[in-house]
């Protein structure tokens, strides 16, 4: 013990003497609980312990020279939803970072993404549970201006397995994923491209996963087991290139076979191709999209489910809703295969204008559009749609003191193919959100949500009032009912009331009532939380 | 995990904290894309002694939009009286971040926009849920704070931006 306090005492004096010296060091801690009750109508489950909490500290420190950051977390009882390899406490993140201008290295648990995350992207959704770091290390060279390169390697965090093994999971005869990147920003050599307004990026990456042979049986008589591939590669390619309001983007990605519980342990190879082209000015843009993804779940443990041990990150390929009944019907991406389309249109009138008013009137298009793919050809699409949305929405301020969010959603849901059972849903979602700014210490707003629709649970109203007071309090109640459907039992009132108080860095929430039994969105990545009743605990402090 | 070691990581992560309470803190340097395309090195972000302002977002957070819209809605204000720089930083990933200059010209913003697609200065910076917006003074050291969005909380942002700006 004599020795930790010399050893602290050391640390804890290099840093004072560095502290003057341009060095910063920022922290949070985070805490989430409930305490949970049981409520047999919304299907609650039961737990083994009262008060359910996950809890992280993270410190980080920078400098010139050198940055370092580490992560503590403590879920002895998960939260609700979150997969049972989740209990446990202690280090889940840890590094040391070294910089010296043209590059950089990192050694410990690091995150990074090539392209756009086709085959490699490695971050922190602490809400979603993801934490897919690499233990090991990320080099990054800027060898000259323009020009990136990247080489990663190391052991995928997977739960808690930092402490499999050996103490820091290092065994790479467990398994190991490397990766290398390059990227070049052509128009940082010429200056008339820059001066012109135009941006050239080429990039291409290589992502392997090494695992060894996992005893699979192709048929039990008689007993035949599969040959599974230790190393599994994938590719990526891509183009980008922009003149002032204009950008052009294509993204190919490819995957050798890389059989898996995801896939039913096919031996085919995987591969996704984007496009995305959009034109904006101030005021007005236009943004389409489509993407053909087919057999690219890619995990560096082939016998995982759920959300642990990606490697790459395939959101749905649509809007994240954030009004509740709009949101009721998340899409998931479909790995086998599928076709996604997206498409948005703004356009703001400025004040004092025939369309914009006194204060300026802003709107928006957006859709989407998902199909699967078919073996026909590689065109081909299923006649059925998996999903489709198209609203419109505007923003106004309607007078000194109103302001005004309104939207239409027209949706239909696959729920056979997305959820495996249920029925094709369609849906008209209305939703009115409106603030009236009383002083600069009073704000009120108020939602209003309309879904209809003749299948499912058939027709919802949501309603929320919320009165923020001094700029640090805010309460708000909600209720989120279903009143069509023949199911009385389906017919249930979600109730919430909630308290938040914010001063400065810190932030602390408390909340009563019921959540009801769906997909938890955040950052393209859904999760399924299961029904809820209790008092929620929340509390922030950034340092 | 050796239990030695462990007490030494834990009793550093104790006392880190309180010397953080205590450090100043300046932006950490990483070097991210604008929504033009150019390369910005964050730890060399000035503005002639005035206040800067970082505020973390992304294109799917409803909380961040209002909270943007309303700080649009002054800032010409804002930057008149106190020569602030205001900075958002999207934390969409890549796939997302093809919607971040279409949203933010389709409002009418003026702000410049940085891309964290791979999260380094979020991670950097602590940031955990957002939005989460930071002051800094003209000598580049962190002065204030603050995560989520209360309607009314863009006035004491500014009431903080006034204490430190030299335009007063």
């Amino acid at each position: 013990m004599r020795r930790v306090l010399v050893i602290l005492i050391a640390c804890y004096t290099s840093v004072a003497i560095m502290a003057s010296d341009g060095i910063s060091f920022f922290g949070s801690l985070q805490h989430d609980g409930l305490f949970a009750m049981t409520d047999e109508a919304i299907g609650t489950e039961s737990y083994s312990f009262p008060y359910l909490s996950n809890t992280y500290l993270n410190l980080s420190l920078t400098s010139k020279w050198v940055n370092a950051g580490l992560r503590l977390e403590t879920m002895q009882a998960p939260l609700p939803g979150f997969e049972a390899g989740f209990k446990g406490s202690g280090i889940g993140n840890l590094y040391v970072q070294g910089n010296w201008g043209w590059g950089k290295l990192t050694i410990g648990d690091v995150y990074s993404q090539f392209g756009s995350g086709l085959i490699l992207r490695l971050y922190e959704e602490r809400s979603m549970g993801i934490d897919n770091s690499l233990r090991g290390a990320r080099l990054e060279l800027t060898p000259y201006k323009g020009i990136h390169i990247e080489a990663i390697g190391g052991k995928q965090r997977v739960y808690w397995n930092c402490y499999d093994h050996t103490a820091w999971n290092l065994d790479f005869t467990k398994g190991a994923v490397v990766g290398a990147d390059a990227e070049v920003d052509i128009d940082e050599w010429s200056e008339r491209m820059q001066q012109a307004g135009v941006t050239l990026n080429i990039g291409a990456s290589w992502v392997s996963k090494y695992q060894p042979q996992d005893t699979v049986f192709y048929s039990l008589t008689p007993p035949v087991m599969y040959n599974l591939p230790r190393w599994v590669g994938s590719a990526d390619a891509r183009f980008s290139i922009g003149y002032q309001g204009f950008k052009l983007l294509a993204e190919y990605a490819w995957k050798a076979n890389d059989p898996s519980v995801d896939n039913l342990f096919s031996y085919k190879h995987g591969e996704a191709l984007l496009l995305s082209a959009s034109y904006s000015r101030r005021g007005m843009s236009l943004l389409l999209q489509a993407k053909r993804s087919q057999n690219m779940s890619f995990r560096s443990d082939r016998m995982s489910r759920g959300i642990a041990a990606h490697i790459n990150h395939l959101p749905p390929f649509t809007q994240t809703h954030t009004y509740h009944l709009a949101d009721l019907n998340a899409y998931a991406t479909q790995l086998q295969g599928e076709w996604a389309f997206q498409g948005e249109l703004w356009y703001t009138w400025k004040k004092r204008t025939a369309m914009g008013g006194r204060y300026g009137t802003t709107l928006r298009l957006q859709g989407a559009h998902i199909r699967g793919t078919t073996p026909q050809s590689w065109v081909s699409m299923t006649k059925e749609a998996y999903y489709t949305d198209v609203n419109l929405e505007l923003q106004k301020r309607i007078a000194g003191k109103w302001y005004l969010n309104a939207m239409y959603m027209y949706q239909t849901f696959n729920a056979p193919v997305i959820e495996g059972s249920g029925e094709l849903c369609r849906s008209h979602i209305l939703v009115a959100d409106v603030k009236y700014v009383t002083s600069d210490k009073v704000e009120m707003r108020a939602e209003l949500q309309y879904l209809y629709s003749k299948q499912d649970e058939g027709q919802w109203i949501y309603a929320l009032y919320e009165l923020s007071l001094f700029n640090d309090l805010m309460l708000s109640v909600s209720d989120m009912y279903n009143i069509g459907g023949t199911d009385l039992s389906s017919k249930l009132h979600y109730y919430m009331a909630a308290v938040t108080y914010q001063k400065g860095a810190h932030r602390l929430m408390a909340s009563f009532g019921r959540t009801r039994a769906g997909y938890n969105c955040t950052g393209g990545v859904c999760r399924y939380v299961p029904a809820q009743k209790g008092v929620n605990l929340s509390y922030n402090f950034n340092f | 995990m050796y239990p030695q070691l462990q007490k030494i990581i834990f009793a550093a992560a104790l006392l880190l904290t309180v010397t953080i309470a205590c450090g100043a803190q300046s932006i950490p340097s990483v070097k991210l894309k604008n929504i033009e395309g150019k390369t910005i090195d964050t730890g060399k972000l000035r503005n002639n002694g005035n206040p800067i302002v970082i505020s973390f977002f992304a294109t799917w957070c409803k909380p961040c939009m209002r909270e943007l819209t309303a700080i649009d809605a002054m800032f010409d204000e804002w930057e008149e009286q106190t020569g602030v720089r205001f900075i958002l930083v999207s934390i969409d990933d890549a796939q997302n971040v093809q919607k971040v200059r279409p949203l933010v010209d389709g409002q009418g913003w003026d702000f410049e926009v940085l891309l964290d697609v791979n999260s380094e200065l979020k991670r950097l910076m602590q940031v955990q849920q957002i939005p989460h917006v930071f002051v800094f003074d003209g000598n580049g050291k962190m002065v204030y704070n603050h995560s989520g969005y209360t309607d009314g909380s863009e006035n004491d942002l500014y009431q903080k931006i006034l204490e430190v700006s030299k335009k007063k």
